[in-house]
Parts: C-alpha cells; structure tokens; sequence
C-alpha cells in the first residue's frame, strides 16, 4: 500500500512536469515576437536594444535551459509578471482562485449528493417512469453545453424574472456578503450541477442495478433484511468505489465546465482570468494559470485515488502485488 | 531416433511469479527437465493433475513460449533456432486443437472464414479451390454445409470443436497436439469428438499429442500413456502397461480415481 | 463481420432508432435546408434587425438582419463536420497508440501507459483555450486543435481491449496457423476492436460537437467571419441578448441539445447491442 502511495505520488509530479512543459512550448511556439512586443514594435529598437533585452530576459539560451530556469522559478514561487498591468502572477491567482475552489467545491457537493440520491433512486426503480424520466433528463444534461445553459439561466432568472442576479457580487467579508453571495452562487452552481451530472446519475444508476443481480445481495434480501440496510450496506458501498473512480477521472472535464460557467457569470475566479488573459496573449499569467489549474486537478485525483483505495479494503491488499504483476 | 517426429531433450520453463512487496519475485518452475520422444502415427497421452505443467509444454512445443533451457525438435529440426520464414513453415507441420473451442475461434469470423485462413496462410489455392477445400474438410469432421456462413457464437460446443478440427487438418500437418479437446464438452458430444479424432487419425495417418487430466479419455484412445507430476514425467510406456502395471504409486492412485469416478473399470480391451 | 446482424438487433432498439432519426432528420436539415430557403434571406437585411420570430423569419433575425433559420442551417454543416473529422483524426491517433502499446508489451507498454494516464488528468479544455487564442484560428485549426487533444479516451480503450484480444486463444489460435503479425492485426485484432470502438467514436464525436461550439461561441473556434457554426452564431447573439433577443442564443442552442442527445442515444444504443454479443460469444 504504502509502495502504492509512492508511486501514485511520483505520477502525480510527472503529471505536473509534463503540463508545464507542453504549457511552456505551446506558448514558446505562439506566433509574434515577445521582444518586440514589449515596446510595440520591432522597428522602434536597434538591432543593440533588441540582443540586449533579449539577453537580460534570457530568450537568447536554449529552449531547455529557458524551461529549466522558468520550472526553478516556479518551484522558488517567483511566477513573475502580468505583462499586461504588471500585477504578480502569483498573488492574482491566490487571489482568484479562492472563488473557484468555493464554485467547484459546492457544486462537487451537490453533485455527488444528488447523483448518489437520484441514481439509486432510479437504479431501485429500473423500468418505471420514475427511472425514465431521470434517465432520459441526464442523456439531455450531458448534451448541454454549459455556456447555453447559463445563458438559458441569466435569461430566464436575471432577464425575465429578475430572482438571482447574474454577476456582480460583492467580496467575500464585507458587510452581509455573505447571503448576497449565496444569491450569487445559485445560478452558476445550478448550471455547473445540471450539466455535468448526467453521466454520474447513469453510473451511480448502472452500479446499483449490477449489485441488485448478484448473489450475495439475493442472499440478503431472502434473510429479510430491512430495505434501508440493504441499502446501506449492501448497495451504496459497492456503488461508491466506480463511481469515486469516475469522478477522479472526469475531474479535469469539471475544472474545465467550471472555467466556462465562470465566463458566462462573470465569476470572478481563475476561469474567468484565465480567458481574459488567453484572449489577450498575456503568457506569463496563462502558464502561471495552466500551472495552477494543474496542481488543482492533480489534487483532485490524488484524493479520488486515495479515497478509492480507502473505500476498497480488497484494493488495499491487493494493489501491492497488482503493482508487481503488470 | 531421426524419424522422430517430436523430440524433446531435458526442455525446463519456469515463470516469475507474484513477489513480496520489495517486487523480488520467485520462480515456479511448470516444466523441469523433461525430455520425450514421439514417433508418426503415436498417440501419445499425456495426463497429470493442473498445474502439472502439461499446458505450458504444449506452448513450447508450438513456439508460442520460449524455453528456458533444453531442445525441442520436430520432424528433425530445432525450433528454436529458425526464426522468420522457416518458423512459419514449420508451424503448418505441427497444430493444435485448443481446450476451449468457444475461445480459440475468433468471434468475428465465419466458418468458412476460419478454415479458409490457414489455407491462405500455407498454400496459393485459388478462391473456388479453397471453397472446395473448406466443403471437403467440414465432410470429414461430420458438419453440415449450411453452417459454411455461420459465426461461432451461432454454434454448439462440439460443432466448434470440430471446426477447430477442420481448421488444423486443412494444413496437413504431421503432429496435432490436442490440448483437453473435450473437457470443455459434455459427456455425449465427448465420445463423438473423440471418435471422430480417432478415425482421422488413421484415415491420414496423424501423430497426436493428447493433453488431458481426464485418464478414461487418454484410455480411450492412447497408444502410449505419460505421467506427469509437478513439471516432471514420471512415469510412461505404452498404455497397456500403464493402466495395468503401473509401478508408480502416483500413477496408482490417478487409476482408481478414474475406475472411481467412472464407476466402470478401465477397460484395457480398446482397439488401437 | 457483424453488421447484418447489428442492423435487426439496432432495428429493435427505440431509444437508438429515435437518436438514429434525429440526427438524419439534422443532417438532412443542415445539409440540404439551405437550398430550400429563398436566396435573399442570407443577405444582409438591416431593415430587419433583430426581428422577432415571424412568418417571414421562422427563427427571427441576428444582428445584421441575416436569417436565422439559414444560419443555422449552414452552422449545422460546418458543426456536424468538424466533429465528424476531428473525431476520425483523434480515432487513428487513439487506434494507433493502443494498438503499438498492447503489442509491444513490456516496458514499451508500461511508459506509453504511464504517458496516457498523465495526458488524462491534463485540464485538455485549458490547452485548447491556449492554442486558439495563440494565433488565427481556422476551421482546419480547430479540427486539428479538437483531434490531437481527445485521442486519449480512445487509446485507452483500445489498448485494454487490445491486450485482453492478445491474450485470448483465439489470436494464439492464429500464430499456430501461420499468420504474420500484420495479418493478425488486420483479420483479428481489428476486426474485434471494431465494436467497442464504435461506441466510443459515436460519444467522441457528440463530445467534439460541444467542445467546437464551445470554443467558437467564446471566439475562440471557428471566425464568425468564415463560416456560420452554431457557436458563433451564439457568440454573435450575446450583445442582443440583454435587450431581449432570446431567439438568437435558444434555437442554435437546442439545436446542438438535440444533434448531440441524438447522438449519443445512438451511442447508447450501440453500446447495448454490441456487449451481448461479446459476452455470449465469450462465455
């Protein structure tokens, strides 16, 4: 297990070496000269100028050498600058991305319970309308894009009916923020819960149908065993580990709903900076973003893996000579 | 010795297996110095508890698994030394009915499509030859025409297993090394399948290997009898000898569970 | 291969013949709509901004006083296309992948494992958004952009599909009859990678559909200034939004709702009817 823990660990940084280096080289390769564009134009530097600043902001070394010094950078906390207002990189994403971490953390909460509620529901109902109606509403939740939903939301509650606002809240700490920034969360939580949980519901609904054929949960039920334990003990915990699983998996997917639903509210997170700053070429801050983003989703599949391995005793043992064996 | 149609001289094979948690694996070792002659028109039975190491030989015999040491020779040549073009040529020498026929046919396949494939492997027939070829080998293992175009999911237990027949004979080849032909069958079908190999084996003449744990089928049908135990053969001869005055006590024993469980005795009268 | 039979058993499946309908009834819409429609409607009208859904305009007007019917039209094309193409793109990269994985074996297989997974918890929306805003985009662009960032799913399952083929007898069955390494790719491996493949191709391409409309409704996907799709049609509708003009944003909205609803039922039905006859076939 603890082999097990290593190694996930050990992915976990590669994964992180790996995004940073396709980020670096993705935006080294981007068109347009970054030297140039510093005071506006190549022909407004002599040739002296322009080797000089190339050489103090180090762009005149190999590419391996820039990525090394950038990645030492990095891990020493120096993100650099904006180089559109200046701001620190590092502070305006700290400041950011408290916003996203509360959106996507209470619309994980939502989602999980409403997926685990609502499929089980559904999945002890196979084939009645109940079942279809929930299947058929998360077939179209998992065809709806998240912009057209939100803006389907600003239209019908900001617009038409005026109940939530759709952007503009007040920071959180001042004064009664905090119920107007309830009102604020409501609509991009909804959008963020009802297009991503179509296909939880459906596994969430897969897996309790699969427990409810085999044997040993025959077994339970002919001993008489009152519905709710069955439940309990018998259905959810083996519904539990694909669908952690799935979650650990899809996670990048949600991070990325999530930058989108930001947009269209307007919600002052790192989603909405990272568009901004993507449209307006702005390099240290989209690496210093794509970094971040990356550490969060890393994060986030490390505590799914390890929660599957907590919630599977069977795993527990058995990862060690699985690890051996492949 | 030359005429030997397969020779294996002190072959061994061992697998790593499942280590601790530092991953220092150990070794199992499934073959252990076995050597073994078969000559044409044998039937060689080969019988043994699982995990007695029959499978694995049968591998190797196929080249699907390299030994770890030791020589194994068909028709006169090692095979583990030619690669490429002769390897390919040798393996229409040698072919194998597998235990499981539902799995040793490829699910996205005809019948036809099956005993056709080792015919465009081996030979240029043409088209309406190999279709004459395929109805000539379905005639010969007893399966009806009309199941030319059938998938495998479509058919029976033994109707696969003779399809797998058909597939092996198409090539003509010398030695067949069935691995547990019928143990994946029940009872009826079992005696049918078993029948049918033994009239192709005198109507062309074949060499067999027959794999088995099962003493009543080698019985049946044997001309020699080997005995295996723990990757080693310990005991053969012809069956004759075998079934009646075994010396090994292992032996001993695998007879009276088969006289037990067949509820008959081994009848030693069978024609070979 | 298995195809007559599929079509009976599809035949039987009504969620998958709905799904089925639905996406020939868009394509032909998409497709063959605009040669229906009175040729001026396409042209720039500002007598009629913002038009309200009439009887002259189904759909109401955009901005510049353009059909919306039309544009929604020819928005389906460039959509169901570009999601058709970068699917297929990211299918050959994704079938290519798995397939040298699960053949080489060892630790060729073991680090191209340890590549996928990594490039699976990579945030692929944040490198896209990366790509497109560096740069002219193009709709070549965005095929391409789509295809190389979402061959991952496909390669995974093909090389889990792969290895456990290579393991079965059957692919043993055929290194004792003779057949070459190439030969058994072509008649066994991929004919039985074919089911499971396709279920994943037909999701992929309803996946690629949302990700271009996505992508073009924030400007970043398809110019607006090329070709009509139903993002940007969306992207161009947002300034009229607040002042009412609904129609603009719903209609090419629903309409990707429906494109890909069908799509994937589709996929779902497929799924349905292709694992019974792998596990009958298996056991």
């Amino acid at each position: 297990m603890w082999r097990f823990i290593l190694i996930r660990f050990f992915k976990a940084f590669f994964q992180l070496l790996l995004t940073s280096l396709i980020a670096f080289l993705i935006v080294k390769s981007a068109p347009g000269d970054p030297i140039a564009s510093l005071v506006g134009g190549r022909e407004f530097m002599t040739d002296h100028d322009y080797q000089r600043v190339a050489h103090n902001l180090g762009l005149d070394r190999p590419i391996a050498l820039q990525y090394g010094t950038w990645l030492v950078n990095i891990f020493q906390g120096d993100w650099g600058h904006s180089i559109r207002d200046g701001r620190f990189v590092s502070t305006t994403i700290l400041e950011c991305i408290n916003a996203t971490l509360i959106l996507i953390g209470i619309s994980c909460f939502f989602m999980i319970g409403i997926a685990v509620f609502v499929g089980c529901w559904a999945g002890l109902r196979a084939r009645t309308n109940i079942d279809y109606i929930i299947s058929s509403l998360s077939l179209i939740s998992s065809a709806t894009p998240a912009f057209w939903l939100g803006l389907l939301l600003i239209l019908l509650f900001s617009v038409s009916l005026n109940w939530f606002p759709s952007s503009g809240q007040l920071p959180i700490g001042s004064d009664g923020a905090l119920s107007d920034y309830l009102v604020h969360l409501t609509l991009p939580v909804s959008c963020i819960v009802l297009t991503h949980i179509g296909p939880y519901i459906r596994l969430v609904r897969g897996s309790v149908q699969d427990v409810l054929t085999t044997d040993y949960y025959r077994a339970a039920q002919a001993r008489g065993l009152p519905k709710l334990v069955l439940i309990k003990n018998y259905i959810l915990p083996n519904a539990l580990t694909p669908f952690t699983v799935w979650i650990g998996l899809t996670f990048p997917l949600l991070v990325g709903g999530t930058f989108i639903v930001e947009w269209v509210f307007g919600w002052p997170g790192i989603g909405r900076l990272f568009l901004q700053v993507s449209m307006a070429r702005d390099y240290p801050m989209i690496m210093g973003i794509v970094i971040a983003t990356s550490v969060l989703v890393i994060i986030g599949n490390l505590l799914a893996d390890f929660l599957v391995l907590w919630l599977n005793p069977r795993l527990r043992r058995k990862t060690s000579s699985t690890n051996d064996n492949d | 010795m030359s005429n030997s149609i397969l020779v294996l001289e002190n072959v061994s094979k061992s697998y790593r297996s499942v280590g601790n948690w530092l991953g220092e694996p150990h070794y199992v070792t499934a073959v252990d110095n076995i050597s073994l002659t078969i000559q044409p028109g044998q039937i060689y039975g080969l019988v043994g508890e699982s995990g007695s190491g029959k499978s694995t030989l049968a591998r190797l015999i196929l080249v699907l698994e390299k030994p770890d040491s030791g020589k194994i020779i068909i028709n006169g040549q090692d095979i583990n030394a030619i690669s490429g073009k002769l390897l390919r040529a040798l393996r229409s020498k040698v072919q194998m009915i597998f235990q499981d026929p539902t799995s040793a046919l490829d699910p996205s396949q005809t019948v036809e499509k099956a005993i056709t494939e080792p015919l465009l492997n081996f030979t240029n027939m043409k088209h309406s030859a190999r279709t004459q070829q395929v109805l000539e080998l379905l005639k010969q293992v007893q399966l009806p025409e009309r199941l030319m175009n059938a998938y495998p999911h479509q058919l029976s237990g033994g109707e696969k297993q003779r399809v797998c027949i058909a597939r092996a004979l198409a090539i003509h080849p010398k030695l067949i090394i069935l691995d547990e032909p019928t143990s994946a069958l029940d009872k009826s079908t079992q005696i049918n399948i078993l029948n049918l190999l033994k009239n192709l084996q005198k109507q062309h003449g074949l060499t067999y290997l027959l794999i088995s744990h099962d003493l009543a089928v080698l019985n049946y049908i044997c001309t020699h009898i080997g005995v295996m135990k723990h990757g080693k053969i310990i005991e053969e001869g012809y069956r004759k000898q075998i079934i009646t005055s075994c010396t090994n006590s292992y032996t001993n024993q695998l007879i009276k569970t088969a006289r037990l469980l067949n509820n008959f005795s081994l009848n030693i009268e069978y024609d070979n | 291969m298995l195809v007559p039979e599929w079509l009976h058993t599809f035949g039987k499946h009504r969620l998958a013949c709905i799904g089925l309908f639905g996406l020939v009834v868009i394509s032909f819409f998409s497709i063959a709509g605009p040669f229906f429609l009175d040729g001026n409607t396409q042209q720039f009208n500002l007598e009629n901004m913002l038009a309200a859904p009439s009887n002259e305009y189904l759909l109401g007007t955009d901005r510049l006083g353009r059909d919306l019917l039309w544009q929604i039209m020819s928005g389906g094309r460039i959509s169901l296309w570009v999601g058709l193409i970068a699917t297929l793109l990211a299918t050959v990269i994704g079938c290519s992948y798995g397939i040298i994985s699960a053949l080489m074996g060892n630790w060729v297989d073991r680090i191209l494992l340890y590549i996928l997974d990594i490039i699976l918890a990579i945030p692929m929306l944040l490198i896209v958004i990366v790509v497109q805003a560096l740069g002219e985009s193009s709709m070549i662009k965005v095929i391409l952009v789509i295809g190389l960032t979402s061959w991952a799913n496909i390669a995974r399952l093909v090389r889990t599909e792969s290895c456990r083929l290579l393991q079965t007898t059957f692919i043993q069955a055929a290194i004792t009859i003779g057949c070459t390494p190439f030969q058994i790719i072509i008649r066994h491996l991929l004919p039985n990678l074919l089911s499971p493949l396709i279920v994943v191709v037909t999701v992929g391409v309803g996946n690629a559909i949302l990700l271009e409309t996505t992508l073009s409704f924030l400007n970043l996907g398809i110019p607006s200034t090329s070709y009509p799709s139903w993002g940007n049609i969306m992207s161009n509708g947002m300034s009229a939004l607040l002042s009412g003009s609904w129609w603009i944003v719903v209609f090419p909205g629903l309409m990707i709702v429906i494109t890909v609803l069908s799509i994937n039922l589709i996929g779902d039905g497929l799924r349905d009817i292709v694992n019974p006859v792998q596990r009958e076939s298996r056991t």
